[in-house]
């Protein structure tokens, strides 16, 4: 018995450690956000900045463009969401295929676009540079789309290929027989029994396309500057010890997806490992 | 082997009670049966003895140590599950060492008591094999296996036969007797299936919605029932139930029409002193229904099952429908009007449903 | 019958789009690769001409390219080993507590995963910097060390990728973690049971029990794990960008290089081919540890 809750305690003393460790940087890039620039490079360093300097979020960075303060996150949020939506419909259409309609070779072409999730996105920019060059879709927002689908597409046609995994299929045979056509069993029956599933994927594809770095970073210029190109552009930028600023431009880049993470928290688990429990 | 001895166990999950008051002995080295239909507290009572529940109030002792607050670890008890449980991706070896290495025991004595029990239940050409491979009768054998193979206090089986086959569930059920007898262990097994406890148990303990609704061999159930419940559970085909009246009067029960039946005037008395009213049930089995030309009273055949050496008829008198046994040689046809009388009865009370009397 | 024309047919016009899509963005910038990467830029005038195989021939005596590849296995090997155990704890820990306490430290312990790895990289240099950093000034009152720059968490060559791996893994584990409380959650009652009642030790349980149910899934989880580690640059950029070049860069951070800072596309398309056949070796070679359990 003793032994017994030796163990249990230590299971919350570990659980302890993990939310510290896990909390921790993010507490601190907070707080530096909210320090005066020579507090935040200050040793011994200030746990809690008194007072907040709220204007690190207000103020641009002193530094040229392409830093638009603001503008970088409705730049992101385009991008995100066109991403996202752009390889969620395709995936429907063809995680439905997939998973109900007896397509031949299924496995083959799951297996291949499993392996397109493990192509190197530096060795895929170098052309996908060139041709967006040649096309006219550098510094465009669609080109981000189209791009994203690197990564978004083979995501989503598996997530949801699963999720019609569980539709029970004499529900849409049934349906079939009443005289429905397969658009509208898809769209009608099908859809919104996976309603969960595909709130889920949705959240996900916004996240990696928000947080995505090398695609927004090489193929736009100026019109299109998401927030995640900013703190690198300030860093390169020479004379800048204004890690405040740039950590207020750090807070600012997560609070979306964090907000976004919440509101859906329900679905962030599944979506997290699914794919890989597939099997 | 130890004598169980289960006081006043209560247990509820949430606003349901599984388990009320339940109260029973099983004697050292007996073969007790806890029967009954699905959500009884059959299976919540098993777990409750295996240490994977525990009670909400009351005792349960093994000898006279208070089992109450140890778990399932320090208990001593061996389990078979309803789905085996084996131990994955391994050998049926291995499965029935697993329990004597957590205990320490040496290398040869755990390959003794592997062996020897293999060798018991049969199993010892397919040691070898991994779990993965088995069929489900092999399964069984080794889930079966893996609690002889230690010297527990306590066997407890969960339905142990309720996946398998009809053929292999009877052989499975003399295997279970003889290795019962030979080994003479403890052993409460919780079943739905009467005919195992039938002829599996020294005593049964039938439960019905958390009660206890009788303990007793099989033989006392099926002669002496003391209530409604265990009267119509033991027993295939299952007792027939017929609402009739007293006629105090007159000393007859009236099953409605021209249907009676004469009761001696103990009878009577027992009924107007512990009835609730003069409304009763009649219990008779289909066994005891005789079909005799001359007297009894009127019932007309519906249908009739034929089963080689009996057949089963189904009967009306007077808006009742009621289930037979006959010789199989007889013809009877649909339609045709008989004559009947019960051989023996039971009388109940309509209300509380206890057996008051017998015929 | 209308519909069921439409189905034979008809169906194909879900899955099309899809794999045309992945075609055209597979297939034509791969050929395009294989291009560029028999070309070479002339800096001066902006031409670009077809130069057979210097580019591969370069890579031979590139001993850059080899210590990319060197940092980029060590990098990847680490990031699997630490994390298969982080993510085995992760999950084991939170399994383990309370309904009411899992919930919110669930939640809590997850968010590493969300944050972009550039920002990851970006906070980890500001804890771990030499002059102003909290963990060495930490590590200074606690006197373990005896100034802030003794500790070059970044810089050092062979620290560096200790820290690269230590970063990953606070970033990921959570990844792992739930991949490993998927598993650990599917594993059937009677059986955990069963080893209550048979009074295995803790170990024999884990043996016997969990990881039979953790395994695959671990496994699975692992892959996805190498393969992200080998190909990522997020990370690499805002944590390993003020090291020499040669010391703690990667092979992707190499090719990012290469291309985009030196514009020696010929070069990088060349070296993108490497990294693309040590991902495609990883992932063959786990898959194959994958199916070979499963099948025995």
């Amino acid at each position: 018995m003793r032994s017994r809750s030796l163990s249990e305690s230590i299971k919350y003393i570990i659980a302890l450690i993990m939310v510290l460790w896990a909390i921790f940087p993010i507490y601190w890039i907070v707080a530096t956000s909210l320090k005066a620039t020579h507090e935040a490079i200050s040793i011994p360093p200030i746990w809690v900045p008194n007072p907040p300097h709220i204007e690190n979020y207000l103020n641009p960075v002193p530094i040229q463009e392409p830093y638009r303060g603001w503008t970088g996150l409705i730049d992101s949020l385009i991008c995100a969401t066109g991403a996202a939506i752009l390889a969620l419909v395709i995936g429907l259409f063809a995680g439905y295929g997939f998973s109900k309609l007896n397509i031949r070779g299924t496995n083959s072409w799951l297996n291949w676009i499993l392996s397109i999730r493990m192509l190197p996105l530096v060795a895929v920019i170098i052309p996908i540079h060139a041709i967006f060059r040649t096309i006219g879709l550098i510094d465009k927002y669609p080109g981000i789309w189209i791009a994203h689908l690197y990564f978004n597409l083979p995501f989503c046609v598996l997530m949801l290929k699963s999720f019609f995994d569980t539709v029970p299929t004499d529900l849409l045979e049934s349906a079939k027989t009443e005289g429905y056509s397969d658009i509208e069993v898809f769209w009608k029956i099908a859809l919104p029994l996976i309603r969960g599933g595909v709130a889920t994927t949705f959240l996900f594809a916004f996240i990696f396309s928000w947080n995505d770095f090398l695609f927004q970073w090489l193929l736009t210029k100026h019109d299109v500057r998401a927030v995640m190109i900013v703190i690198p552009n300030i860093i390169k930028s020479p004379g800048t010890e204004y890690w405040n600023v740039m950590a207020a431009v750090g807070v600012l880049s997560f609070i979306p997806t964090i907000t976004l993470a919440i509101i859906l928290q329900r679905y962030l688990v599944r979506g997290l490992t699914l794919g890989v429990i597939r099997r | 082997m130890v004598k169980v001895y289960v006081k006043g166990v209560n247990k509820s999950f949430g606003d349901i009670q599984a388990v009320k008051d339940l109260s029973f002995t099983v004697n050292h080295g007996e073969f007790f049966c806890l029967l009954g239909p699905s959500g009884c507290g059959k299976t919540t009572t098993l777990r409750m003895l295996a240490g994977l529940e525990k009670p909400d109030s009351g005792e349960i002792y093994f000898d006279e140590l208070l089992v109450n607050d140890l778990s399932p670890q320090e208990r001593d008890v061996a389990m078979v599950f309803q789905f085996y449980a084996l131990y994955p991706g391994t050998t049926v070896y291995k499965n029935l060492a697993l329990p004597l290495e957590a205990r320490k025991m040496s290398k040869s004595e755990i390959d003794r008591a592997v062996r020897e029990t293999a060798k018991l239940l049969r199993i010892s050409d397919i040691l070898r094999r991994e779990v993965g491979a088995l069929t489900i009768g092999e399964r069984q054998r080794v889930a079966l296996g893996r609690a002889l193979v230690r010297k527990a206090r306590v066997y407890l089986l969960d339905e142990p036969l309720t996946n398998l086959d009809a053929k292999l569930r009877a052989t499975m059920r003399v295997e279970l007797i003889k290795l019962q007898k030979e080994l003479k262990m403890t052993t409460i097994y919780v079943t739905h299936d009467q005919i195992e406890a039938i002829t599996m148990a020294d005593r049964i303990g039938v439960m019905n919605l958390g009660v206890l609704q009788q303990v007793g061999t099989h033989e006392e159930l099926y002669n002496s029932p003391s209530n409604k419940f265990v009267a119509g559970f033991i027993g295939t085909p299952p007792m027939n139930f017929i609402d009739c009246s007293l006629n105090e009067a007159e000393k007859t029960l009236e099953m409605g029409g021209s249907a009676t039946i004469n009761i001696n005037s103990d009878a009577v008395n027992i009924i107007k002193s512990k009835a609730t009213s003069h409304e009763l049930i009649l219990g008779v089995r289909p066994e005891d229904i005789v079909i005799v030309p001359e007297r009894g009273f009127k019932a007309v055949i519906d249908s009739s099952e034929f089963l080689g050496d009996k057949q089963v008829l189904h009967l009306t008198i007077d808006g009742s429908t009621i289930t037979a046994v006959a010789p199989g040689e007889t013809e009877f046809q649909s339609g045709r009007e008989v004559r009947v009388s019960f051989r023996k009865f039971l009388i109940f009370d309509r209300k509380s449903e206890i057996v008051l009397a017998k015929g | 019958m209308r519909f069921k024309v439409w189905h034979k047919k008809g169906r194909y016009a879900f899955v099309l789009p899809c794999i045309v899509i992945l075609i055209a963005l597979v297939i034509y910038p791969l050929l395009f690769l294989i291009r560029v990467s028999f070309s070479v830029q002339d800096l001066t005038t902006g031409e670009i001409k077809f130069a057979g195989l210097v580019n591969y021939l370069r890579m031979l005596g590139d001993g850059r390219l080899i210590n990319g590849v060197r940092v980029t296995t060590l990098y990847t090997v680490g990031v699997v080993a630490l994390q298969c155990i982080t993510g085995l704890i992760f999950g084991l820990v939170i399994t383990g507590l309370r309904t009411k306490v899992q919930k919110p430290v669930l939640l809590l312990c997850i968010t590493p995963v969300l944050i972009s790895p550039i920002l990851t990289g970006f906070m980890w240099s500001q804890l771990l910097d030499t002059t102003f950093g909290v963990v060495n000034y930490m590590l200074m009152r606690l006197g373990l060390i005896h100034s802030m720059s003794e500790i070059r968490w970044t810089l050092d060559p062979v620290l560096g990728i200790v820290t690269l791996i230590v970063v990953d893994s606070w970033q990921w584990t959570p990844f792992m973690g739930l991949i490993c409380m998927a598993g650990l959650l599917s594993i059937p009652e009677d059986l955990l049971e069963a080893a209550q009642i048979d009074a295995l030790t803790k170990w024999q349980k884990f043996k016997h029990v969990t990881w039979f149910y953790l395994r695959p899934v671990m496994l699975v989880g692992l892959l996805f794990r190498a393969v992200d580690t080998a190909r990522g640059l997020d990370l690499l950029y805002t944590l390993t960008r003020a090291t020499p070049a040669g010391s703690t860069e990667a092979l992707a951070y190499y090719i990012y290089r290469t291309g985009f800072e030196y514009f020696d596309m010929g070069y990088a398309a060349a070296l993108s081919w490497i990294l693309i056949a040590v991902v495609s070796i990883l992932t063959n070679l786990l898959v194959k540890i994958i199916t070979w359990g499963e099948v025995r």
